[in-house]
């Protein structure tokens, strides 16, 4: 097992990490965060690990109005932050947690679950909710919003890019948010998740977020369905018809947790439970 | 590859290939107390602390704790002089055939080193990756639970003691 692998480096840097990699073919030398959870199928081409767990980036940092979470950032600290806590009612440690056990936490992190593609962790869902951003760094640099790198995928399928960080802009004014999932236990992955940002009240919704992963094909927002809700009432006949706008908007899939029917009719019901949690959070339009 | 390790509060060097996982580095030297149950990061039998945090061995390399430290079950105590954990285990027979022991005792001394005064739903939380298909989970949460007050207690006596002498 693994006795492709022939080589462990400490890269002093970041820098000396990217170089390496990109020395051999592609794929022979790949970032490594020390578990082979879920980066296993990238490892299996790999003759070199580079361990760049040590180069600071398992920080999370405020800067100005911005929020930045570290590629090596396990998810156990994402659950233990009190930054993050402080943000939109505890929303992001509260997705990290729901992943598996502390002894599994504690070696998980975003580099390996997006060089992965690994899609189905609520904690995406949160992020794309946030309109978070990656910071990518390969044979170039790249920014991008977390939603686009979801869909084209990180790391060239190679694990050739190093994810740096996700960063988002702190939520600011009344925002309410809710995260509404369904799964066997609460533990398990979910089947389905849904996380929406809302301004407004019953009334009047004057803004809203919507995202939906775990169980399509990557975590994805939904502007049809933002702006048919935006500038609306909240009434239950506004939210089913944006109930059913986004069971056709998904593309769900179809695997042992769930069939791709259930997800769409799971898709209505988390949405309008999401929204009517955040209208009892009380009312955000000031 | 030469590597560094504190394991049970000795520091050695030790010779290790790059894929080998901590779980199989532990046991071929000796350190049995590390099982291996799912080898897939989901049943906790392989638990172990590095750098005193939870993790499961399976899945980490042993190349990645490089200088690191570790606590297997083995550093925890001794049959001569057991841990108040692994004394609470014993006195509420709260292990069957024992293969998922390890890790829930080291799951607990994490959870009671940060927490000493935990609630059952904590407790719960921290125990929720180690699967015991014996016992059960009545018994675990109890043993942690009396393993919280023998723990208060002597650190009471030692605070005793110590103001006495
Ligand atoms: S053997 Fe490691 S978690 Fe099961
Ligand atoms: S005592 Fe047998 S598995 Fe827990």
């Amino acid at each position: 097992m693994l006795e492709n692998i022939r080589d462990y480096i400490f890269p002093k840097t970041i820098e000396a990490a990217v170089r390496r990699m990109y020395q051999g073919a592609p794929g022979s030398s790949i970032p490594f965060t020390g578990s082979i959870d879920l980066v296993y199928p990238l490892m299996t081409q790999a003759e070199t690990l580079l361990d760049i767990s040590r180069l600071g980036l398992d920080q999370i940092t405020q800067k100005g109005h911005k929020i930045h979470i570290g590629g090596t950032v396990s998810f156990q600290q994402i659950k233990e932050s009190s930054l993050l806590q402080d943000c939109l009612e505890g929303m992001i440690p509260k997705a990290a947690s729901i992943y598996a056990s502390r002894g599994q936490r504690n070696i998980t992190n975003l580099h390996d679950t997006l060089i992965s593609g690994t899609n189905y962790f609520d904690l995406l869902t949160v992020l794309v909710v946030l309109e978070s951003k990656i910071h990518l760094h390969g044979k170039t640099r790249r920014i991008l919003f977390l939603e686009k790198a979801l869909k084209n995928g990180v790391g060239h399928g190679v694990g050739d890019e190093i994810v740096r960080e996700l960063s988002f802009i702190k939520p600011r004014g009344r925002w309410k948010s809710s995260l509404q999932r369904v799964a066997v236990l609460d533990s398990d992955l979910s089947i389905l998740s849904v996380a929406v940002m809302l301004k407004g009240n019953r009334k009047n919704c004057s803004e809203i977020r919507i995202a939906i992963g775990s169980g399509i094909t990557h975590p994805s927002r939904f502007p049809d369905v933002e702006k048919y809700l935006a500038g609306k009432p909240l009434k239950t006949a506004v939210l089913k018809e944006a109930g059913s706008l986004v069971s056709q908007a998904i593309e769900p899939l179809d695997d042992l947790r769930a069939s791709d029917e259930y997800r769409r009719e799971m898709a209505a019901v988390l949405l309008e439970k999401a929204v009517e949690d955040c209208l009892k959070k009380g009312d955000s339009t000031r | 590859m030469k590597l560094k390790l504190q394991i049970n509060g000795i520091t050695k060097t030790y010779e290790v290939a790059p894929h080998v996982t901590l779980l199989n580095f532990l046991r071929s030297q000796g350190y049995h107390g590390p099982k291996s149950g799912c080898g897939n990061g989901d049943c906790g039998a392989c638990e172990i602390l590095l750098n005193g945090k939870p993790v499961n061995s399976c899945l980490v390399l042993a190349a990645h704790c490089e200088g690191g430290s570790i606590l297997t079950i083995e550093g925890l105590g001794n049959p001569d002089n057991l841990h108040p954990v692994q004394e609470a285990f014993l006195e509420v027979a709260a292990a069957q055939c024992g293969y998922c022991t390890p890790g829930l005792i080291l799951s607990a001394y994490a959870l009671l080193m940060e927490n000493p005064e935990p609630e059952e739903s904590e407790i719960r939380e921290a125990l929720a990756g180690n699967l015991c298909r014996c016992t059960g989970y009545v018994k675990p949460v109890e043993a942690v639970q009396k393993a919280a007050q023998m723990m208060k207690k002597k650190a009471v006596s030692r605070k005793e003691t110590e103001s006495i002498g």
